[in-house]
């Protein structure tokens, strides 16, 4: 080793008008792969679910409460104070916009034009700019100035009706799916800041969270339209494999999840169980035998795994060859010896100091790994570099600036 | 292709089912030169469902003509020494290589990274598979349901009603493949980074993409929760005060009004301002959520008689945050989608009967349209073209090839 790389995205360059989960988690995923991401905000309005976690040794901490704060999601990103309500706000972000690759914003459709940046004129200083639009409904269409939330677009793009338990109502998924569209919206906006470097070509994306959903569930659309037929919620029951399902094990609300596949994983499975016996019944001799039969088979399984400790009993299937895995609740997933083997845990600081543990990058790539280089900055922290550095604005300037409230 | 954005690129998908797939499609989609490569025997994906009629047949998979399309197809046999080589030289004028075969498999075949390096030094490698390349469990085997309870997401499923309908129950999967198109669009941002890393730095790389690692990276709230100040989130705290889904006439709609004040006040709104929300419990969030059922009930008893329809157009109207639980089927029809031209129409010739529409991509490009340009390959549909064009053999070779059993 000993080759020090540049990170894959040093050099580029995104002013980041975003908030909440859905943008946020986007650019930090460019920005831990080394983009600058410039973060205008103001001090009269912080950035929503931007709050301080409680510390390690606050009273809040001590009683266990439940707190929620995004504010991981902004370590290495460039903080700026901005007055987007001042016209001179406006111009100021235009003159950031002017020098950088890509522009991520998340406001209601419309409101980002309304507020002065049309796209046109942006794109008339920068041809090359990108221009990324992340909302629930997307920048068109009758529903485009509806109100959006995780659990609302994940039932309106399919996945929600997909979900639950076979005699139970649908299941509307949380945070997970802001990230997730976060993860979408960072694949397209890199995909065209990459054409946009090639070809000198600009380009906008109107990326619509409900639209990222059902793009997840294309096989059960598909499903409905050639058999016209709507796939029906099945619980943890899989189309193919059976055992497929969530067993007991010891101790509260603790569980072991078991899929086999194979029928190699089958005979390994009734090894590992010491049910000999299963391997002669013709109710389990096929895979579609055993999912007549599933009942059956499940409480034999649970018979099994209820007396036992989730993580023994996960080693001892898999050293068995059975695909099987605890139920991780947040203090599994930390005290995985697999995970901290392969550092996925980073450590950081809140901006009053306090430590910050953190979930790194989703992926580990060999030579350049990514990194933290630093906490979530303050409102206003990076003023210098943006307004000095970048814009070459002097301080007089500046604190005149300041004075008529359009950097606050 | 109508998306250029990465074209010119040429990425070789040795992957089956649906996460690596569904990577290699988004690459495909926006211009890349995909090739599928299949072993003798098919992607696995094509003998699971669902098929028209529910007859199986390898052609016909909807799985498969879904995370395929756009694709060249040729099949490879990596168990025959000609295979290998053929393998070598499609890395050696490839930019980047997607597989998701169990660590070690490769390179116990002399295709790891380490010698397809030295075939081509800008190699951009991406590996997917449950647990990574390195770990002490990188040999152990998961599926999608186990993945997602490995990562964390998992036991935190289902929160909201189904959670509280059943609060003794075991946990319940993310619905369909869900879990594996997030690994696969979360692969397409690393391959994509990974072209960036590429022009900075000279150099090509192996990404290592665990399925654990990125439900993790989800579930990373509950992680900070636990590390900072001690507290397990479970499906039960996940829970809202009030609202969520909501039983009606014709199914279920979502109602969101916990949040900001103003939009208890819209929702109140659209229950005609009823008198028993005036009750002075009811008069901060506060004591909303301790009087969250009691919300609740008000909400069902106005709800049942009502579509779902009728209840999202009026919350759309008052302007708080709702929505309907789609079934698959009313997607298509959905007006806003039809008038936004989400859904893509079907490659032409069109293979399977019936599929007279695409869901389109995660992301729509302002003034073009996604097309689907080309049907998802038949099996070994491209092998000749691809031998020729793309590893430069002649017409002998690739008779031999095919005579040795390689293609």
């Amino acid at each position: 080793m000993g080759e020090t790389l540049p990170q894959p995205l040093e050099g580029v360059r995104i002013v980041d008008f975003t908030w909440a989960g859905v943008g946020p988690y986007c650019t930090f995923l460019c920005s831990i792969m080394g983009a600058e991401v410039i973060k205008p905000e103001t001090a009269a309005h912080p950035t929503i679910f931007r709050g301080v976690r409680p510390s390690g040794d606050s009273e809040k901490a001590e009683k266990g409460t439940r707190w929620f704060s995004l504010d991981e999601l902004y370590v290495n990103k460039k903080g700026v104070r901005l007055n987007l309500k001042h016209p001179e706000g406006v111009a100021l972000a235009k003159r950031i916009i002017a020098l950088s690759d890509a522009v991520a914003e998340n406001f209601q459709a419309g409101v980002f034009e309304r507020l002065g940046f049309s796209h046109d004129e942006m794109r008339a200083t920068n041809p090359a700019l990108v221009l990324l639009s992340a909302s629930a409904h997307g920048a068109t269409g009758p529903e485009r100035h509806g109100k959006g939330l995780a659990q609302a677009f994940s039932a309106l793009g399919g996945p929600g009706y997909l979900t639950g338990y076979e005699d139970g109502p649908p299941v509307e998924l949380r945070l997970p799916v802001d990230l997730i569209s976060g993860t979408a919206a960072s694949f397209s906006l890199l995909s065209a800041v990459w054409h946009a470097r090639q070809s000198g070509e600009g380009s906008h994306i109107d990326a619509a969270s409900r639209e990222v959903m059902t793009s997840f569930i294309g096989e059960a659309v598909l499903d409905a339209l050639v058999n016209k037929r709507d796939q029906p919620r099945m619980g943890n029951r899989d189309t193919h494999m059976a055992p497929h399902g969530v067993y007991p094990c010891r101790g509260h609300d603790q569980w072991l999840s078991i899929a086999v596949g194979t029928d190699e994983e089958w005979r390994a499975l009734c090894a590992a169980l010491d049910r000999p016996e299963w391997l002669a019944y013709p109710r389990f001799a096929t895979e579609e035998a055993r999912r007549a039969h599933q009942e059956e088979l499940d409480a034999g399984i649970a018979a099994w795994t209820a007396p036992r400790d989730k993580m023994e009993a996960m080693a001892e299937l898999q050293a068995a060859g059975v695909p099987a895995t605890a139920s991780y609740a947040a203090d599994d997933l930390l005290a995985d010896p697999h995970l901290q083997e392969r550092g996925v845990f980073e450590m950081t600081e809140d901006v009053v100091g306090n430590p910050l543990l953190m979930m790194g990058a989703p992926w580990k790539f060999s030579r350049t790994p990514g990194r933290i280089d630093r906490r979530p900055p303050k409102t206003g922290e990076d003023d210098e570099y943006v307004y000095g550095e970048l814009l070459g604005i002097g301080s007089r300037e500046l604190r005149d600036l300041e004075e008529r409230g359009v950097i606050v | 292709m109508s998306i250029p954005f990465l074209n010119g690129l040429r990425v070789l998908d040795y992957t089956s089912l649906v996460a690596g797939p569904f990577c290699g499609k988004l690459l495909a989609d926006v211009g890349a030169d995909v090739i599928k490569i299949e072993p003798p025997q098919g992607d696995i994906a094509r003998r699971r469902g669902p098929f028209p009629s529910d007859l199986p047949d390898p052609e016909l998979s909807l799985v498969h003509h879904y995370v395929n399309v756009n694709k060249r197809g040729m099949t490879l046999n990596l168990q025959d020494k000609a295979g290998r080589e053929v393998f070598s030289r499609l890395v050696g004028s490839s930019d980047l290589l997607i597989e998701d075969t169990p660590p070690g498999t490769l390179d116990a075949m002399g295709l790891g990274y380490d010698a397809l390096e030295r075939i081509n030094p800008g190699l951009i490698m991406l590996s997917i598979t449950p647990f990574g390349q390195v770990g002490p469990h990188r040999d152990w085997k998961a599926y999608n349901l186990n993945t997602i309870h490995a990562g964390g997401e998992g036991w935190l499923m289902p929160p909201g009603l189904a959670q509280r309908t059943f609060p003794d129950r075991e946990p319940v999967k993310t619905g369909a493949y869900v879990g594996e198109y997030y690994c696969g669009v979360t692969a397409a941002s690393a391959a994509i980074i990974g072209i960036f890393g590429r022009a900075a730095s000279g150099r090509g790389q192996h990404i290592d993409m665990s399925k654990q690692e990125a439900h993790a990276t989800l579930a990373r709230i509950a992680i900070g929760m636990w590390a900072q100040s001690g507290f397990v989130e479970t499906r039960a705290t996940r829970d809202i005060p009030y609202g969520g889904c909501v039983p009606c006439k014709d199914g279920h709609a979502e109602v969101l009004f916990h949040i900001a004040e103003n939009h208890w006040h819209a929702c109140m709104r659209m229950l005609g301002d009823p008198e028993w929300a005036r009750d002075p419990k009811f008069a901060t969030q506060e004591g909303r959520s301790e009087n969250g059922a009691e919300v609740n009930e008000y909400l069902f008893a106005w709800a049942k008689d009502r579509t779902k329809r009728e209840i999202y157009d009026l919350g759309l109207k008052h302007g708080f945050p709702c929505g309907i639980f789609y079934a698959p089927s009313e997607l298509p029809e959905v007006e806003h989608e039809q008038e936004r031209g989400f859904f893509a129409d079907p490659p032409s010739p069109n293979p399977v009967k019936g599929m007279t529409k695409i869901p389109g991509l995660p992301f729509q490009l302002s003034g073009h349209s996604y097309a689907v340009d080309r049907s998802a390959p038949r099996l070994g549909e491209h092998t000749d073209e691809v031998l020729a064009e793309v590893a430069g053999y002649g017409g002998d070779e690739i008779a031999a090839l095919r005579a040795g059993g390689a293609v």
